[in-house]
């Protein structure tokens, strides 16, 4: 019997793009010129690739603190290392376009955005395209060539998708395409420590529009849909899907840098208190761990004390979190009175175990009274410290030495 | 009482003695060793040394003989003769001396991959050297992963891991490929049917990319006794394969008894319970004081079997703890403790499923008492084997239940004892498979024309997949092209990617209990069917076609149900035709569109049809490779001169083959189906035909073809000693399914076939 016939009873067609369009993926096929898209070739020693590259003069550099910057500056909100006097200009960003999320080695990257900023500020933008998967060591080697410059790559969860992604398709073409020394900055750890708290979800769409928008026109494609669009322009030659592919991975190449910037600012100006009032308690928030981690206490309970004065008081002690932070950052600095008004705002709204204990320690070590440690003591159910305290009251009823003396509650 | 007494007063007991068919005592042999090479390197030799271990047993030293001259080979010896240091030696002693070698092996299941790296880690602890080994299966945690992908010398796996986890990922396993020298397949006989045909591919793939990296690692097998081995490793390593056979280990002598329960009532040919018969042989043991293993199928039995040991281990005085249950559901820091209580003696018995007759180290007993036939003399040999110490006494007692192929093995003890008749059957070509698996070395590696897989070009296959848009041809060469991760749609397991899951409602939050292939399910598991599932009746309440369950609970109820269906079978292409003793053979492409219709509530004792009802199911179809016998033209007229009836006797020799033919390709009766026809329309003559009931074939029919004489020979000799009036369930079947002269007919045929033979 023939082959193809047995084939085509047995086989169950995969959920590929061309069972779901149900053309003939041979039809009409190929023959589509990239530089009807504005590519044009680059002969690299792999053979020809292609490119297409726009100069933006509107957009600004990402103002880098300087090395001795306090709270180690990028550092503090990056997890990848930070080389030493990098600048804007050792920066280069990347961003790619692939055939699905299902990883290994069977999905390509046919789009990688690449971006920089000249020495005279200029915003270099370049799209390398594979117009069929044969041409892939060529865009490996022209790839190559672009990174080798640069000390860092800055992407947008990077480290999770598109440099593993590249790595492995480097190794099939045998080729290193990410030297060693070459730092990575994914922003998008940076995004979840700073707005993580406020946005539902972290990702770059979301965070653009809250904190950098850079203006995309509505009729952004569907991420989902990319992969498809690609194999209907290797199979048939269609060129209009991929256009919006090509500007959506501009938008996103923009959108990095949008985000880069403010991240950057934020880092630039990490040691100083809040600006009263703050507008994103949340935000506060996670500027005050950030300061925190960094070693800034008096700035980080400054934050804390913003974002507290700034939360809906019912939002901000639905959780522990909240409070046991903003807690643990007003003390080291001494503000009692906040800290009581944390711990009663949690006590007043719902029981909680730290919550007593913090304040009877509060008021039994820091506050001197004795009558309102022993309350809460009592909530707790701590009888060892009741015990203590219980002795303490007794001494100084006795007429021993008063533990009251110039202990008494300011309030 | 010692163990030769216990055996004497059993031999002396008639009520015992009685139902033994046959009492094999196989004598004890001294071991055979030979010296260890001069290449090996001395930090190993001293290692052993400290092990009581001064030379190799002859089978260990010729392995290790044919590893330095990378030659690849399987060793087939029993448990128990130091299988494991056949493929731990060589690859240790490479990587002393290489320490970036990295080897991989593999095993059919987690539990073993756990004891084994237990073994092999010993050996490097002694050696004092830097070799690390890891496991590497679903339960490898992600933090861990990295560094067993980039340090581990020895990583420890399963197919299906390298199958989803490791091939499609292999860019991160750089380092493991490009210095890969040994690939060690344990249980190669566990490879064969739908499995091993999907392993055979996963290996191939495993070498491509191997090569891709400039490797080409060494292939090392173990096997237990089958009849072809060497040819199943070979289709797992790609290249001829050498025998390692010549078993050098010591053995004590051992008794091998097989024991088939009295006949209680003859027209059923329903015998005592096997589970009550091999309770009352255990409790001897147990109260003699010896330490034994009862192996049972299904974790019912272990749990019915358990209860009445616990008891009789009371009377006895055995503490709690003593006898135990080990089965899958219990937890790994109970099976450990379990097993480390066999080891010290702290345990005196232990009832099993077959998770302990895999190599996990649980020492040697002296007795195994076997609940029914373990399906395939592999496995029964297996199991037979966790009782005997390499010099002293030990017993092994099969108890038959009333199932057919136990009912065979029980009465035909020399077609166990003999040379062993079972065949593995791999078909990595088997176009389903491999169609599957070239999808997932596309998605590895791009394809290049006239690139050669499974040892030929694939070409017209990389054809078909461009047209389907799956693959993207460019020049010479094929790219995978589409946004899917082909290795999670294929499962190495399942027979067909999808069976149906039965399920005891009864039990709480309802108890998968097993699963069957959607063909059988529809006769057997369709609305109000009576289902029968390890001894016991369940009532169907209703088969979710769509979603693939089938919710059931357990009923005892006084008659069973017999699904009406018609089954079109067309022979696509004859690929081999030959003369045969009585009438003709052929194999080759069948298409079968099947219709179950109604089903008839049977009586039973009686056979009245007490009621019957339709059966709503979608049309079956199923296009695969099947065996067929063609009878002459005139048998009809000939039987009726005979007094008999040839359509009868097609049915019940239909069921006798469907129940003999599976044992001799290893494959579970569910797995190959018979259909009788009295007129065939392809043959126009009565025609019986044996099919694989999966899609495109695993090699069985082509199996029967070449091997169809010894099948009519054993379901002869079967027939002929089945102690049933006119059939039963264990032989052409219950009268009212095959008609009452089913038996004869079907001894009649038979009789021809061996007759014109002889």
């Amino acid at each position: 019997m023939d082959l193809k016939k047995r084939l085509a009873r047995f086989d169950r067609p995969l959920g590929s793009e061309a069972a779901a369009d149900g053309r003939d993926p041979l039809a009409g096929a190929a023959g589509a010129d990239p530089a009807d898209l504005g590519f044009r070739p680059l002969e690299t020693g792999a053979g020809t690739t292609w490119m297409r590259e726009e100069i933006l003069t509107s957009v600004a550099q990402p103002s880098l603190p300087g090395e001795s910057a306090a709270g180690g500056g990028m550092a503090a909100l990056l997890t990848g290392k930070v080389p030493s006097g990098v600048e804007a200009s050792d920066l280069l960003l990347l961003d790619t376009e692939t055939t699905g999320l299902a990883g290994g080695t069977g999905t390509v990257a046919f789009l990688v955005g690449l971006a920089s900023w000249a020495a005279d500020g200029s915003f270099r933008l370049r799209q390398l395209f594979l117009p069929s998967p044969g041409g892939e060591p060529a865009l490996m080697a022209a790839l190559a060539d672009e990174v080798a410059p640069y000390r860092v790559v800055v992407t947008y969860n990077g480290n999770g998708y598109d440099l593993p992604l590249l790595r492995t398709r480097g190794i099939l073409a045998r080729r290193r395409l990410l030297p060693a020394s070459i730092a990575s900055w994914d922003l998008l750890p940076a995004a979840r420590r700073l707005w993580g708290r406020r946005l539902d979800d972290c990702r770059q769409g979301t965070v653009e529009a809250a904190v950098a928008p850079v203006g995309r026109d509505g009729e952004d494609l569907d991420g989902s849909r990319i992969p498809g669009v690609w194999f209907a322009y290797v199979r048939r030659g269609e060129n209009a899907e991929m256009e919006a592919v090509l500007r959506h991975n501009r938008w996103d190449m923009l959108g990095m840098a949008a985000i880069l910037r403010r991240v950057a600012g934020v880092a630039s100006s990490l040691d100083r208190p809040a600006s009263a009032p703050v507008a994103e308690w949340r935000d506060a928030w996670a500027r005050a761990r950030i300061c925190e981690n960094a070693g800034l206490r008096a700035v980080a309970a400054d934050w804390a004390r913003a974002a507290w004065a700034a939360a809906d008081r019912d939002a901000a002690v639905a959780g522990d979190i909240f409070p046991r932070d903003a807690v643990r950052l007003l003390k080291r600095v001494g503000h009692w009175e906040r800290v009581l008004e944390v711990l009663d705002a949690v006590l007043a709204r719902r029981g909680a175990d730290w919550a007593h204990r913090e304040a009877a320690i509060l008021w039994e070590h820091r506050l001197g009274r004795l009558d309102l440690a022993l309350a809460h003591a009592r909530s707790l159910g701590d009888g060892r410290r009741i015990e203590r305290i219980e002795a303490r009251m007794a001494r100084s009823r006795c007429g021993g030495p008063s533990d009251l003396a110039g202990g008494a509650h300011r309030a | 009482m010692n163990l030769a007494q216990m055996l004497d007063s059993l031999e002396a007991d008639p009520r015992f003695s009685r139902n033994v068919t046959r009492w094999e005592v196989i004598p004890p042999r001294d071991a055979r060793v030979a010296s260890w090479p001069g290449a090996l390197d001395p930090r190993l030799v001293d290692v052993l040394a400290d092990r009581g271990i001064d030379r190799p047993f002859v089978h260990q030293a010729r392995a290790l003989e044919l590893a330095s001259a990378g030659k690849p080979y399987v060793v087939v010896t029993p448990t128990a003769s130091g299988k494991t240091l056949c493929y731990n030696l060589p690859v240790l002693d490479r990587m002393l001396r290489e320490p970036e070698a990295r080897a991989l092996y593999l095993f059919p299941t987690k539990a073993l991959s756990q004891d084994q790296m237990h073994e092999v880690h010993g050996l490097i602890t002694d050696l004092g050297v830097d070799i690390k080994t890891y496991t590497f299966d679903g339960d490898t945690p992600g933090s861990a992963r990295k560094a067993i992908r980039d340090s581990g010398n020895l990583v420890v796996t399963n197919p299906d891991m390298l199958h989803q986890g490791i091939l499609p990922h292999h860019t991160l396993w750089v380092k493991l490929f490009e210095n890969l020298r040994y690939v060690v397949v344990d249980e190669v006989h566990h490879y064969r049917g739908v499995f091993g045909s999907h392993v055979a591919n996963v290996l191939r793939r495993l070498r491509r990319i191997a090569r891709f990296y400039g490797s080409d690692p060494l292939f090392i097998g173990c096997s237990a006794t089958v009849a072809n081995p060497g040819e199943v490793a070979a289709t797992l390593a790609g290249r001829p394969v050498e025998v390692v056979d010549d078993n050098g280990a010591p053995r004590g002598e051992k008794h091998f008894i097989f024991y088939n329960p009295p006949v209680v009532n003859r027209e059923l040919g329903i015998r005592r319970s096997a589970v009550k018969e091999t309770r009352a042989i255990a409790e001897r043991f147990l109260q003699a004081g010896i330490q034994l293993i009862v192996f049972a199928r299904s974790r019912m039995r272990v749990e019915l079997l358990l209860t009445y040991l616990e008891k009789a281990g009371r009377r006895v005085g055995a503490r709690s703890g003593e006898v135990r249950g080990y089965r899958g559901g219990y937890l790994p820091t109970e099976r450990r403790a379990i097993e480390k209580g066999l080891r010290d003696g702290s345990v005196r018995a232990v009832v099993s499923t077959n998770a302990l007759e895999l190599g996990i180290d649980i020492g040697r007993l002296d007795v195994c008492v076997m609940n029914g036939y373990a399906g395939t003399v592999a496995s029964t040999w297996q199991q037979a084997g966790r009782a005997g110490r390499r010099r002293d006494l030990s017993v092994a007692v099969l108890v038959g239940t009333s199932g057919p192929l136990d009912q065979y093995v029980i009465t035909h003890p020399e077609w166990f004892l003999g040379r062993s008749p079972e065949h593995a059957v791999v078909d990595p070509d088997n176009l389903v498979i491999l169609l599957s698996h070239l999808k997932c070395a596309a998605f590895e590696l791009p394809f290049d024309r006239g690139e050669r897989y499974g040892g030929r070009t694939v070409d017209e296959i990389l054809d078909y997949l461009a047209e389907q848009g799956v693959l993207h041809r460019e020049g010479d060469r094929f790219h995978w092209m589409a946004d899917t991760y082909p290795a999670e749609d294929v499962s190495l397991r399942s027979a067909a990617p999808d069976n149906v899951v039965i399920v005891d409602t009864s039990r709480s939050g309802g108890e998968v209990i097993g699963e069957m292939d959607l063909f059988s399910s529809q006769e057997m598991l369709h609305d109000e069917a009576i289902y029968i599932h390890g001894g016991q009746q369940y009532h169907v309440d209703r088969l979710d076609w769509d979603r693939r369950k089938a919710f059931v609970k357990p009923v005892a109820v006084d008659h069973y149900t017999d699904a009406q269906s018609k089954t079109e079978l067309k022979t696509l292409e004859e690929d081999e035709r030959g003369g045969f003793a009585y009438g003709v053979k052929g194999c080759g492409e069948l298409g079968l569109v099947r219709k179950v219709t109604l089903y008839k509530k049977i009586k039973l004792g009686t056979h009245e049809t007490v009621g019957s009802g339709r059966v709503r199911l979608p049309e079956m179809e199923l296009h695969t490779t099947g065996f067929w016998w063609e009878l002459p033209a005139d048998l009809p007229e000939r039987m009726r001169d005979e007094g008999l009836d040839a359509g009868d006797a097609l049915k019940g020799l239909a069921h006798l083959l469907g129940r003999v033919a599976p044992a001799f390709v290893m494959a579970d009766p569910s797995d190959v189906h018979a259909v009788p026809m009295v007129r065939s329309p392809f043959t126009e003559r009565p025609t019986l035909y044996l099919y694989d009931a999966f899609p495109g074939g695993v090699g069985y029919a082509q199996r029967f073809f070449g091997q169809f004489g010894d099948v009519a020979a054993a379901a002869a000799e079967h027939l002929a000693g089945c102690p049933c009036e006119g059939g039963c369930p264990s032989c052409v079947g219950a009268p009212v399914e095959s008609g009452g002269k089913a038996k004869a007919g079907a001894g009649w045929i038979l009789e021809r076939a061996a007759g014109a033979s002889a």
